[in-house]
């Protein structure tokens, strides 16, 4: 159900939109690349790399550095994840 | 398993066996805020990453080609002579010299860039790159602001392939070429993919170039602050305009080689067009000669000059002189040096411009007492009062025999470069002696020596200050902290009262870093004090003009070390305020007595004089 557009606005209700998610990513010697939850279960197995960019800011502040991968999953699904350069760490969000 | 990391993370620093790839797009500090890197330390990276070629490509300039050409040599790297001109719509054209040809067309394109549009936005139609692209490689310009790559995110494909095949008519199937370039900026793929088929459709070539703005990686930081500053924004308001990574350094040829492995042959042929641009090379084509002296037709250069000097030799030592002898001998002994280093022509256009100096001292001082004064228009200064040629032709006014001045600093056997005239002129009849040297030879032939202030700490504190958004009034007393003291910007702040904890702050760090790395490179164009260089072929064809600060001055592109490294001949006119006041005194005296004192008759030898020199009594 869509709010009352005239409903004063809450900073409580603001919400992050397309938090990443923490990922693992896992590239096998045949070549294969998987996507899963820190759980254990599997995101997807990945189809191909459709392309790479990485982004380096606010380095002023509070550096940003990470590698991004945009991803065709088996079975057609996209995603982006992306790997904190600073902390190795790996997360995945929507294109 | 491998960690996906190895995706991302290609090995680096490895040179490749052979050279597969050279750099075709490369800015430098001389790129003024746009560039991170001087010529040199990027020649040293280049080596060490194994490069065969790679072009200078400065924003609207060629403001360290010489320079970056001269330290190519010794490392065995071809240096490209070229440059990123901007054009009437802002997008952006890479211009390359492949010939002599070329290279005269691309100072003339570069000089009209800078004279026909406003001095701060240097601006080029494109009719004029049609007009002379004869001997030049164009290509077809960077991501954000390449006139391809911009028509393809703005109007489309189907624009993009039009202006492409208009840009085949107008330069040729062999001189224009598409460019790609895979920063790892989100849609360079797509991009560069976009640019292969609209190449592939017309049949244009296709080149991978790195669009460098920095020689290593690190530098990226410095290079978002001068963003920044060149758009006197901060690095949060320069967002959108900042590159979004840190990946336009000079890469490993192999992390090269596999950015563009779908599309090999535009790495290949890279190697082609550094190939085809060997027929320049800055150091050795650049053709400049002095211009003749008046009178050229009539006698050869060593034969007028010695004739002027042996007639004025009879003047100025007379057969009842105690010093003609020597003089006679002196003389002789010069003439030969100057033959020997080719320099007659030089002392006699020296000659013809102190005479031209005269014509402006008697218009400027038409009028006023002072025009019966015998004033000098101007005096010789420094090592060129040795000579009794600058004597014997009035560039100097003191007698090197009588005052036994040693002649080896301004003229010797061994000679390296061509002696330097100082001239000193008062204020009013220099302004107006260079416009009237512009009116002698011809506005094409001469330029003043343009000069690059750099960045010192203080200056570096305030802009990289402001980029940081920090607070004005504590960059100022830490800009004044970093007067003259050339390290320790951080230790330093220990001493300032309420600093000490926030030197390791992200942002007091970041302004300690970053002011030492910014300072001495380049930040602008200036002109030399009165450094004028003439030409006798048009001088817009051996480097760009542009228009001085200062109204009715055009500059060249080189300082005086590049200037010299050209062989150019730089005459000094300089300024003197002495000489301004020394005028002003004869037409007070003037004024006040009648009649202005006749300077030529002062005793240089006078006791009472040089006894007050000895005790200080000096203004």
């Amino acid at each position: 159900m869509v709010a009352h557009s005239r409903a004063p606005l809450r900073t409580d209700r603001l919400r992050a939109v397309n938090e990443p998610q923490p990922v693992t990513v896992e590239v096998y010697e045949s070549g294969d690349m998987t996507v899963g939850w820190p759980d254990g279960r599997t995101v997807g197995k990945v189809e191909a790399i459709l392309e790479s960019w990485r982004l380096d800011d606010e380095w002023w502040r509070e550096s940003i550095s990470r590698s991004y991968l945009e991803l065709l999953l088996e079975g057609g699904k996209r995603v982006v994840v992306f790997q904190n350069l600073l902390t190795g760490q790996w997360f995945m969000q929507q294109p | 398993m491998v960690h996906a990391t190895a995706l991302i993370d290609r090995p680096s620093g490895r040179q490749a066996a052979s050279p597969p790839y050279a750099e075709l797009h490369c800015h430098s500090a001389f790129s003024f805020l746009d560039g991170a890197s001087p010529p040199d330390e990027i020649l040293a990276e280049a080596h060490r990453l194994g490069y065969p070629a790679i072009a200078l490509t400065d924003r609207n300039g060629i403001y360290g080609s010489l320079a970056f050409a001269h330290a190519a040599q010794p490392l065995g790297i071809q240096a490209i002579t070229g440059a990123a001109v901007t054009l009437t719509d802002g997008s952006q054209l890479i211009l390359l010299a492949e010939t002599p040809q070329g290279y005269a067309n691309l100072c003339r394109l570069l000089t009209e860039t800078h004279l026909g549009a406003d001095r701060l936005e240097p601006r080029l139609p494109l009719s004029a790159i049609e007009a002379r692209h004869e001997g030049l490689i164009i290509l077809s310009g960077s991501r954000r602001d390449g006139l391809l790559p911009r028509t393809l995110e703005t109007e489309g494909l189907s624009a993009t392939r039009k202006l492409a095949e208009q840009c085949r008519e107008m330069f040729g199937r062999d001189h224009f070429f598409v460019e790609i370039q895979r920063n790892r900026v989100r849609g360079d793929l797509a991009t560069s993919r976009a640019l292969i088929d609209v190449a592939a459709d017309l049949q244009l070539g296709v080149l991978a170039t790195g669009n460098v703005h920095y020689h290593t990686r690190d530098l990226h930081r410095l290079h978002d602050v001068m963003v920044a500053i060149r758009h006197r924004t901060t690095l949060d308001g320069s967002h959108r305009i900042r590159n979004p990574n840190s990946e336009f350094y000079l890469r490993p040829l192999d992390e090269v080689v596999s950015l563009f492995a779908d599309c090999p042959d535009a790495v290949a042929s890279t190697l082609a067009i550094a190939g085809r641009c060997k027929a320049f090379d800055l150091t050795r084509d650049l053709g400049y000669t002095f211009p003749d002296f008046r009178g050229a037709d009539r006698a050869p250069a060593p034969h007028a000059l010695a004739e002027l000097c042996r007639a004025r030799l009879d003047e100025r030592y007379p057969e009842e002189s105690a010093y003609r002898a020597q003089a006679i001998r002196r003389l002789e002994e010069e003439l030969k040096l100057i033959e020997l280093h080719k320099l007659s022509g030089f002392f006699l256009v020296y000659h013809d411009l102190f005479d031209l100096a005269r014509e402006v001292a008697i218009d400027v001082r038409r009028g006023s007492r002072r025009a019966s004064g015998n004033l000098l228009p101007g005096r010789g200064r420094g090592s060129s009062v040795s000579s009794i040629v600058c004597y014997l032709l009035g560039l100097s006014h003191i007698d090197p025999i009588a005052n036994k001045l040693f002649l080896g600093r301004f003229l010797n056997e061994t000679l390296a470069s061509v002696p330097d005239i100082d001239l000193d002129f008062p204020r009013e009849i220099r302004e107006e002696l260079i416009l009237r040297v512009y009116t002698r030879y011809g506005a094409e032939h001469v330029g003043l020596v343009c000069s690059f202030p750099t960045y010192r700490l203080r200056s570096a504190v305030r802009e990289i200050g402001k980029a940081l958004d920090l607070p004005l009034g504590e960059i100022e007393l830490v800009a004044k902290l970093a007067d003259g003291r050339a390290e320790g910007l951080a230790d330093e702040m220990d001493h300032l009262p309420g600093f000490a904890d926030r030197k390791n702050s992200p942002l007091w760090k970041s302004l300690c870093e970053l002011a030492h790395e910014i300072r001495g490179l380049p930040r602008h164009v200036s002109q030399h004090p009165g450094g004028m260089i003439i030409s006798s072929r048009p001088l817009i064809e051996l480097v760009p003009l542009e228009r001085a600060a200062m109204e009715d001055r055009i500059v060249c592109q080189w300082d005086k070390d590049s200037c010299d490294d050209a062989r150019f001949i730089k005459i000094d006119f300089l300024a003197l305020g002495m000489l301004s006041l020394v005028e002003e005194c004869v037409e007070l005296i003037a004024r006040r007595t009648g009649a202005p004192p006749d300077l030529s008759r002062i005793d240089f030898e006078d006791p009472a004089i040089n006894d007050r020199i000895c005790a200080g009594d000096t203004i």
